[in-house]
């Protein structure tokens, strides 16, 4: 059977613990006697900080001359009188000492007593906060998350100075450990979404969690639109903590989780609130603009070209005809061919090393595209629209999953069914979105169920600070929602 | 089942409404007056407040029970005859529905592939808002509305510089009969007094209220669409199939001639509402039916059946005269508004007698 608690005796540990981590040559032992009784370190290399336990831990145990004799004394007196690590405590359980030590803890055991002393002293390396690469702000503050769960909590704290915000320590992966740290603002925060947010975390069957993108698919119903939020910003965090929101760290992940995420979120940047009212307006109807641009135009001029011609100008109709004549294929075929071209180079550029990247765009999106042209290949509208549909798409970043499926189904059903077919899948679209929900609000709240004194203070139009700061908008209070 | 505000289900049966009055035919609708149908639709108000009193009595007496279960309760297998009306009835209403689109695309707007694929798909989404339930329909219908608000607007903010007050003829000129007659067509195309039977339970707040800004406000859209096509098309309006669509495409202003489509486009919008409204009232009479056994699904075939009716009847003029008869459509409204729900009352009267007595 399993050990399950310490042994009081050391030998018997020391065993456990080298046949648990066999084949791991990262497990560090390190023996001592202390004043007659053994006594030993257990860590793991990488993990820790080996400045620390030598400074805080190694040498005040062997500087100490005179230990009780009792091992449960000595323990006691290593506890309160010898060690200077900041953070002690102590341990019998094995699994929670196991994970303890994978998390970068050291433990101390002593011959002749059933408990542990473990300590932090995690030591690993990690990237310092850096500008997050795909959340860019013009004005807002140039520090990301990084993958230290602890230096993101720090991060968010430091600009929270509020007794309320809390830090609750969870864990996911039933191989893995991954801790979790689910972070609320107490008073804010709906208990429900909470409770909710708890009991999908704890009943997550996965074994191994490697990134928030996992946990994403359990937090989230399947639907179009997701309604689940992503953000690489400590200061984004701390503005929807304030809004009642529930921010998710997972260890090793540069981004938080943010829940309840409704969909005109999508289109809320911070620079937005740092701006002019007037200029935060104007930006977000950009955005609301590129929207309907980035989903709807390669549809839209499919459906047009191929079965509405009249809905042009004829000027324009008519250059639109010289360019397809030109050309050997049909305007889906090529628009088709266009977008996946244009996909394909997106991930080549994404993928691609750093020092490659600029050549592929380059021959990518000049040459091919003006080549392309040229030999009569495509015709230049549709290039032009594809193109305009795909800068489009990055005025709105975190709707470009759904948008880049969307416009591929939008394009083959304005080529089968016209405009009535593109009309009929923005029905659809509406209705999935109508229908959904995150974490008990709609996700198209509060355009649907309708309020507008929030649809003209934060959706329409972005209110001064001055309008803003009257009065909270909690995300639990949406109209339509749970709790409302 | 999810639940609804009256504001919410009104908004849904105003949409229902507007689509069912662009597809109507002048001259079918008013006879040799265009003006009288205004009347007319004032007249098909008062009388459906009169009409409408059976349901509101049932709905008071069992304001949680849809229509199709109290008719279970009260006479057991037999009553589920009167779920299987609705169920027929929904059918053929939206069947007629969807026909008269694919008319108005085959007649009009010709599309270069078969029309019938487009009523499949406008169906298939529906279906999605009857799966997805009543309150995804009805907030869907919002934004819908807001669509059609904004583009009849605009069509009538275009069109009234073409208005002539020479084309309006004196009301009543021809007598009460036409009056009458297209009452008669306005209350026979009503399928909110079923929809309420089936739904009501649904719904939540001030119904009565709702119930009165929804025929005073398809009043106003009425009248002014009638009375701006009869001043802006004068007779040429008795020669046309639709006359939403002619008063669009004689404004002489370019730009909207060549929209033709997308009016469509946002006709068919709101057909999608319509349809959608009629498979979950669909739903909850099958509901009624199997005690809740049958899983949502059901509304896809449903769909199908719609789309079958709908396409069957487009292309066949034996059935248009059968199935676009006013006189059918006002006795199938005058079963499902008056004399189902009365029966009922009847019998749930008779039950209490007799329960009294033992």
């Amino acid at each position: 059977m399993a050990q399950e608690t310490l042994s009081v005796h050391l030998e018997e540990n020391k065993a456990f613990f080298q046949n648990r981590f066999q084949n791991a040559m990262d497990l560090i032992v390190r023996e001592v006697e202390l004043s007659g009784r053994k006594a030993a370190l257990f860590a793991i290399d990488g993990l820790i900080n080996k400045e620390t336990i030598a400074l805080c831990i190694v040498e005040p145990l062997l500087r100490e001359e005179a230990y009780p004799s009792d091992p449960k004394g000595m323990l006691d007196h290593m506890e309160h009188q010898v060690l200077s690590a900041a953070e002690l405590k102590r341990e019998n359980r094995m699994p929670q000492l196991l994970t303890l030590l994978m998390s970068g803890f050291v433990l101390l055991c002593v011959d002749g007593c059933g408990e542990g002393l473990i300590s932090g002293v995690q030591g690993f390396a990690y990237r310092g906060p850096q500008e997050p690469q795909n959340e860019v702000m013009q004005r807002g503050a140039k520090d990301g998350f990084t993958e230290s769960n602890q230096l993101n909590m720090a991060m968010i704290r430091r600009r929270m100075k509020n007794p309320a915000l809390k830090f609750q320590p969870m864990e996911v992966g039933s191989q893995s450990h991954t801790p979790i740290v689910l972070c609320y603002l107490e008073g804010a925060a709906s208990e429900k979404i909470l409770a909710q947010v708890r009991q999908t975390l704890e009943s997550c069957p996965l074994k191994t969690v490697l990134g928030a993108g996992y946990l994403t698919a359990f937090l989230d119903r399947g639907r179009v639109f997701s309604g689940v939020g992503l953000s690489e910003r400590p200061d984004v965090v701390c503005g929807k903590l304030e809004e009642g929101r529930v921010a998710l760290l997972v260890e090793g992940t540069p981004s938080a989780i943010l829940l309840p995420f409704l969909f005109v979120e999508n289109f809320q940047t911070l620079d937005d609130y740092l701006t002019r009212p007037f200029y935060g307006t104007f930006i977000r109807w950009l955005k609301y603009l590129a929207f309907f641009l980035s989903a709807f135009l390669p549809g839209a001029y499919v459906a047009v070209i191929v079965h509405h011609p009249e809905l042009l100008p004829e000027s324009l109709l008519l250059e639109i005809a010289r360019s397809q004549a030109q050309t050997p294929f049909p305007v889906m075929f090529e628009t088709l061919t266009l977008y996946f071209l244009y996909e394909v180079l997106r991930e080549a550029g994404l993928r691609a090393p750093r020092s490659l990247s600029a050549t592929v765009s380059i021959v990518g999106g000049l040459v091919l595209g003006d080549t392309a042209v040229a030999a009569g290949l495509v015709s230049a509208p549709s290039l032009l629209v594809v193109a305009l549909t795909a800068i489009a798409g990055y005025a709105v970043p975190r709707l470009y999953e759904p948008l880049s499926l969307l416009r591929l189904a939008f394009l083959l059903i304005g080529n089968f069914l016209g405009i009535w077919g593109v009309m009929a899948a923005l029905v659809f679209l509406l209705m999935d979105l109508c229908a959904s929900h995150s974490f008990g609000v709609p996700l198209l709240s509060p355009v649907s169920p309708f309020r507008g004194r929030l649809v003209f203070r934060d959706v329409l139009f972005r209110a001064s600070w001055k309008r803003l700061s009257r009065w909270d908008a909690k995300v639990q209070d949406m109209p339509g929602s749970q709790d409302h | 089942m999810d639940t609804i505000s009256a504001a919410q289900f009104f908004g849904m049966m105003f949409v229902s409404r507007i689509t069912i009055t662009i597809a109507l035919n002048a001259q079918y609708a008013a006879g040799e007056s265009l003006l009288d149908g205004i009347l007319s639709y004032l007249l098909a108000m008062a009388v459906g407040f009169l009409l409408a009193v059976p349901v509101w009595l049932l709905h008071k007496r069992d304001p949680s029970l849809p229509i199709g279960e109290t008719a279970v309760r009260v006479f057991g297998q037999f009553g589920k005859l009167i779920p299987l009306c609705y169920i027929l009835y929904f059918w053929v209403m939206n069947g007629v529905s969807l026909a008269l689109f694919q008319l108005f695309l085959l007649d009009n707007v010709n599309p270069d592939f078969p029309a019938f694929l487009i009523l499949t798909a406008l169906v298939a989404v529906a279906a999605y808002g009857a799966w997805r339930g009543l309150e995804a329909i009805a907030r869907t219908s919002a934004c819908v509305l807001v669509l059609l608000l904004l583009g009849t607007v605009l069509v009538f903010a275009l069109v009234a510089r073409r208005f002539q007050k020479e084309n309006l003829e004196p009301l009543l000129a021809g007598g009460v009969s036409q009056l009458l007659r297209g009452a008669a067509l306005f209350l026979s195309r009503t399928s909110l007094f079923a929809e309420m039977a089936v739904l009501l339970p649904f719904v939540k707040g001030r119904k009565v209220l709702g119930f009165s800004l929804w025929a005073g406000s398809t009043s106003l859209f009425v009248g002014v669409l009638i009375f701006l096509i009869a001043g802006c098309l004068g007779q040429y309006a008795y020669t046309q199939n639709f006359p939403v669509y002619a008063l669009t495409s004689i404004s002489e202003i370019s730009s909207m001639q060549r929209l033709d489509a997308v009016f469509t486009g946002v006709w068919m919008m709101g057909l999608i509402v319509q349809t959608a409204c009629g498979l979950y009232a669909f739903r909850v009479c099958v509901s009624s039916l199997t005690g809740n056994k049958l899983a949502p699904w059901i509304v896809f075939p449903s769909g199908a059946v719609m789309v079958g009716l709908g396409v069957g009847i487009a292309s066949d003029y034996k059935m248009q005269t059968v199935f676009m008869d006013t006189r059918l459509w006002l006795i199938l409204t005058g079963i499902t508004a008056v004399l189902l729900p009365l029966v009922l009352l009847v019998g749930k009267a008779a039950a209490r007698r007799k329960g009294e007595r033992v």
